[in-house]
């Protein structure tokens, strides 16, 4: 290997191997699915559709991958950011020849998999404007790598900027389809090429310019958000006596480290996305019954979408093994549970109290209650024309929200904090798994099954049933490894969890039971259902049913011999020092 | 002696048969080490050879696969709050969270540490120049060693364990503040285990030392006596030798024509016999530093290794 060229780009194809194959075996796979099947498929024009709907979506796969191999990018220690390959800084070859080597490479791969899937797959015909296609494409790989490189140090707002660019280029490709109904010259097609040529000119023009100061020292140290952060986080009162205790002072570190990120999201949230809307909105009469429900449902979302990260030993980190940091605190591991457990009912507890501060400013400053004030009335005709019980289900619901926040936060501890890396990801992918092919199933059920959907219209409180049964096996499944799971935890912890776990699932079957009474839930899911005949009894069960299963009780049973297991090395890679 | 007695002083560190294996390869095989109480003990050994590893198994952040390790009379992995309540610690490259201020990282490892002394936490933090209000992940790399450094031992712990302290350090404040900490440390009859590359630091500062060689202890005992053992000798042959002469005895022999060093351990006595029956003369002979006593346990052959120049019988 006598060029540097070569040697450059054995790296990247022997970094990224396995991907490589991973695209000739799709292009492979859809070579062979239209060889074998592709005329059975064309016969019909169903059947066209179909296939050409997986042909695309193969071809979009395939050339994501080749996006993956050439997301040429490292994580640099010194700096702290993951950008051009600093490693290569120290070769004798000149930057603009760095830059160029994988924008040309990752564009040549991209095209050549792109004629690949134009030529072996689609049949003539099948695709519009190919070569428009062929040129976004390479286009696209080198603002995608620019955007890697240039804005290295911005860790958060690189992936923001990168979806905006995303979106917006998405648009950018629909343009030459507008010529037909606005003829506008700059809308044309090779305009347009044009256009795009000299953009990714200056892509790489900006690349090489800020790479050859990234390999001069230069570049930007600071992460400008970390630094923003920073500056926010000093506004605020900063501790200055003693910790009373080492368990007060490892809940301080998850608070800190941890805990603060989910009011800090929805705060961010309410300020720049639900404030000005409903802001704008406010004249709107269906504007409050719209967002309300969306603005409740937003911190518990985000606490689920957090929940893997909150689990982990550390929410930024990738490597999930407990830090020596807090591995070598005299701390017992239980403790440390705790901490975190704390730190997730403080980081619920102060999210809502934003959530309600801003409700209360929306709902009687700037909004149009009109709507609410009719559901209002309709809860109070149904309620007996008593407001107390508007009050109580409103209370409940909040703390019930505070719950599950609570809940999607410390769920996967047992998971995140065992170290175990195939457990981390399985979990995540049978869960993705689970909901995709439940929501298929049930979809198709609904679509296509005429017979059960006759079963369901003929007696709705037998799928009930059967719902009921799986949740009644869920818990007992539940309650059987939550014996496992504490046996080793002492009796007082378990005893305080066992009060905090009885206490909220109270909480959960007040609510059911209130929203249940004289059968307002099922007046209203009836209307929402077609009206079909639901037992309100059967309906009740099954919501007391959900309650008893949604607070944890097992899997945080099991968090502190996770984190034991984790803090004593047994899921280190095998090729750790 | 190969090993120091248990009896002669209390244990703070005492290692049995200790193993461990990551995958094929064998980090630790079968370790056994005595730590007395007050002694600084230095682990030598080049990378690779399991110093961080033992240093792991004694902090409980490993479990033994084989073979037990008991600090302070605990199972670090078993009870580690009490062992670890004892213990200061510094890695190699001190893991701080870079979001937290001096202040704070000293306000938390405080409540760790009943014993925790502020007064000596201000003093040590005024002696590495450090700025309370400073945030960890803006300190420069030997900036961050400091601040392990003071977080580990203002709480006076009972045994300092300090794995490749100087790798962030320049010469100056290795010798000016490290060194002390270490004396300090020793001199209120506490214990200081630590780790290092630098031979001339280990030889300046121990009073016991382990050389760790492929996962194996090659070598433990006071560094007093293990020099005393070691001997490097000059020999002077009448006429070149083409290849390295067989000298029973010899850890190492290493040179070129007719002059050939050897470093010896122990067999000083047999050795003047010995070269005279080889046609050879002894014309220098000095103590050994630890430097050439390691280059020469790090290639004996017993130990597995290829010994480049050198030829040992």
């Amino acid at each position: 290997m006598r060029s540097p060229t070569a040697a450059l780009l054995w790296e990247i194809r022997k970094e990224k191997g396995w991907l490589f194959w991973l695209v000739i075996a799709l292009i492979f796979f859809g070579w062979v699915l239209n060889a074998l099947w592709g005329g059975n498929f064309r016969a019909t024009e169903d059947g066209r559709q179909q296939l050409l709907t997986l042909d695309s979506f193969l071809a979009c796969g395939s050339v994501f991958l080749v996006f993956g191999i050439f997301h040429y990018t490292e994580f640099n220690p010194q700096k702290q950011w993951t950008g051009f390959p600093y490693h290569l800084f120290t070769l004798p070859v000149r930057t603009w020849r760095l830059v160029a080597l994988p924008m040309i490479a990752g564009v040549v791969a991209a095209e050549l998999t792109y004629l690949a899937w134009v030529k072996l797959i689609f049949v003539h015909n099948e695709l519009v404007r190919p070569a428009w296609f062929a040129v976004l494409i390479g286009t696209y790989l080198v603002f995608f790598q620019t955007i890697l490189w240039a804005l290295a140090g911005f860790r958060i707002l690189r992936i923001v900027i990168l979806s905006l660019v995303v979106t917006s280029l998405v648009g950018v490709a629909f343009m030459p389809f507008f010529s037909k109904f606005t003829p506008q010259w700059w809308l044309s097609e090779n305009v347009l090429i044009a256009a795009l040529a000299v953009l990714a000119l200056l892509a790489y023009l900006t690349a090489w310019n800020i790479v050859s100061r990234q390999r001069t020292g230069g570049g930007i140290r600071e992460n400008w958000l970390k630094k923003r952060a920073d500056q926010i986080l000093d506004l605020l009162p900063r501790r200055q006596s003693a910790f009373t205790s080492a368990p007060a002072a490892q809940f301080w570190f998850e608070w800190r480290r941890s805990g603060l990120l989910l009011p800090g999201a929805v705060a961010a949230i309410l300020l720049l996305v639900v404030g000005p809307l409903s802001w704008h909105l406010r004249d709107e009469a269906m504007i409050v019954l719209w967002m309300l429900p969306q603005t409740l449902a937003m911190p518990v979302v985000l606490a689920a979408a957090m929940s893997k990260g909150f689990s982990k030993p550390d929410f930024w980190s990738t490597n999930l093994a407990l830090p020596s940091f807090i591995a070598t605190r005299p701390l017992a591991t239980g403790d440390m549970v705790v901490a975190k457990l704390k730190a997730a009912a403080l980081s619920a507890a102060v999210t809502w109290a934003l959530v309600l501060t801003f409700l209360c400013l929306w709902l009687t400053l700037w909004a149009k209650v009109d709507q609410l004030s009719m559901l209002r009335i309709g809860f109070w005709m149904v309620y007996g024309h008593s407001v107390y019980p508007q009050y109580a289900i409103a209370a409940l619901i909040l703390a019930a929200c505070v719950l599950l926040t609570w809940r999607f936060l410390v769920g996967g501890l047992c998971v995140g904090l065992s170290g175990n890396r195939r457990l981390f990801i399985g979990s995540a992918a049978v869960y993705c798994l689970a909901a995709i092919l439940g929501i298929t199933s049930f979809a198709w059920l609904l679509n296509h099954d005429q017979h059960f959907m006759a079963w369901v219209r003929h007696d709705p409180n037998e799928l009930l049933r059967v719902f009921e049964r799986v949740v009644a096996v869920a818990i007992i499944a539940k309650f059987w490894l939550a014996a496992y799971s504490w046996r080793r935890i002492s009796w007082r912890r378990t005893w305080q969890y066992l009060m905090l776990w009885t206490d909220a699932t109270l909480l959960l079957v007040a609510l059911a039971t209130l929203l249940w009474a004289d059968g307002c839930l099922t007046l209203s899911l009836m209307s929402v259902l077609d009206f079909l005949p639901l037992d309100p009894y059967r309906l009740e069960c099954f919501l007391i049913l959900i309650g008893l299963v949604t607070v944890p009780f097992a899997r945080l049973g099991f968090a502190p011999s996770a984190l034991t297991r984790n803090r004593h090395g047994e899921f280190i890679a095998k090729d750790a020092p | 002696m190969k090993y120091p007695s248990p009896s002669s002083a209390e244990a703070v560190v005492d290692i049995r048969d200790l193993s461990r294996c990551f995958g094929s390869k064998t980090a630790l095989d079968g370790v056994s080490l005595f730590v007395p109480r007050g002694s600084i003990f230095g682990l030598v050994g080049e990378n690779g050879a399991g110093k961080t590893t033992l240093i792991k198994h004694i902090l409980g952040l490993l479990r033994a696969e084989t073979g037990t390790v008991r600090v302070f009379g605990h199972d670090p992995v078993a009870e580690p709050v009490a062992v670890l309540g004892s213990i200061g610690y510094l890695s190699e490259q001190p893991d701080l969270p870079g979001w937290m201020r001096l202040e704070e990282l000293l306000r938390y490892t405080q409540a760790f540490y009943p014993s925790w002394d502020s007064a000596y936490a201000e003093k040590l933090r005024e002696q590495f120049g450090l700025d309370p209000s400073q945030r960890l992940r803006t300190l420069s790399k030997g900036q961050r060693a400091k601040a392990g450094l003071l977080a580990a031992q203002a709480h006076r712990p009972d045994l300092l364990l300090l794995d490749e302290p100087s790798s962030g350090l320049d010469p100056i404040v290795r010798r000016d503040i490290l060194e002390a900490v270490i004396r300090t440390v020793a001199e209120e009859g506490r214990t200081v285990i630590f780790s290092s590359h630098l031979l001339e630091e280990i030889e300046r500062v121990s009073d016991h030392i382990a050389m760790l060689h492929r996962g194996k202890v090659v070598m433990c005992g006071r560094l007093d006596e293990i020099k005393a053992q070691h001997r490097r000798v000059t020999l002077h042959f009448e006429s070149a030798q083409a290849k390295p002469p067989a000298i029973a005895g010899a850890l190492s022999v290493a040179g070129l024509g007719k002059e050939w060093t050897v470093i010896c351990n122990g067999a000083r006595v047999q050795l003047p016999a010995v070269a005279a029956e080889l046609g050879a003369r002894i014309v220098e002979e000095h103590g050994a530093s630890l430097n050439e006593i390691f280059i020469a346990h790090a290639h004996e052959p017993s130990l597995g290794s290829t010994g480049g120049a050198q030829s040992i019988s």
